[in-house]
């Protein structure tokens, strides 16, 4: 067997194992306390924003925490879409257009969820906390725009590569 | 495309088949095809050079350029 099958065999193992036992779990967890927020508060707690002191009112909260659960569902769908291109890899299709495509919905997707989650991070610190607070360092944001744009550099690449093979398999 | 793959009249010249040709130029009959047709984005000399030699003709007898 060829060594970058072997790679992608671990990889694929390991996407699964992360869709298994993180994503699929995550989907009926995130849906069931986006509903129940709204009938017990006492659940935003969980999240130990409350009790750092802060005086915001539990309605602020829910829409942010709508928001987060907005992001980590953009996330885990993006999740899904990686997954399933890597069966196309698998079955020896890199530069297929549901690839292409794939990878610029979810470079779309990380591009703007991260750039939300950290409008959402900042407006929440500067309007609740009454704190400016920028992080230059490597912020999760950070790596979520760098991110999307990698998949949309990827997308591009990959069309560039589909119209060479193209050309190739059409030179006689 | 401006270049047109004249083979199909050189084939009917010399009254030879096009799986004749693609035997002993040494491409697959769906390739010929291709080129037949003109949907081919390129030829290689070496292809050229073994049509040419199987049909006994000039690239300029295979290949024309006709301006848009």
């Amino acid at each position: 067997m060829h060594l970058n099958m072997k790679k992608l065999i671990i990889l694929k193992a390991l996407v699964d194992f992360i869709w298994i036992v993180t994503c699929l779990p995550l989907i009926p967890i995130a849906l069931f306390f986006s509903v129940y927020m709204f009938f017990n508060e006492g659940v935003l707690k969980t999240f130990n924003v409350l009790n750092q002191g802060l005086i915001i009112t539990p309605w602020y909260l829910k829409i942010v925490a709508l928001l987060v659960v907005s992001v980590l569902f953009v996330c885990i769908y993006s999740f899904y879409l990686f997954r399933k291109t890597l069966r196309y890899f698998q079955n020896r299709k890199p530069f297929d257009d549901y690839v292409i495509g794939s990878y610029k919905r979810i470079g779309q997707l990380l591009l703007v969820s991260g750039i939300s989650a950290a409008l959402i991070s900042f407006s929440f610190y500067l309007f609740f906390k009454n704190s400016l607070t920028l992080n230059f360092g490597l912020s999760p944001y950070l790596f979520m725009v760098c991110l999307g744009l990698f998949f949309l550099v990827l997308s591009e690449t990959f069309k560039i590569a589909k119209t060479a093979k193209q050309e190739n398999e059409l030179t006689i | 495309m401006s270049i047109i793959v004249n083979l199909d009249v050189m084939l009917a010249k010399r009254k030879m088949k096009s799986n004749e040709l693609a035997d002993l130029v040494g491409i697959t009959t769906a390739n010929l095809s291709i080129l037949k047709t003109g949907k081919a984005k390129a030829i290689r000399f070496s292809t050229l050079e073994a049509i040419c030699k199987a049909l006994e003709c000039q690239p300029s007898d295979i290949l024309e350029y006709i301006a848009d």
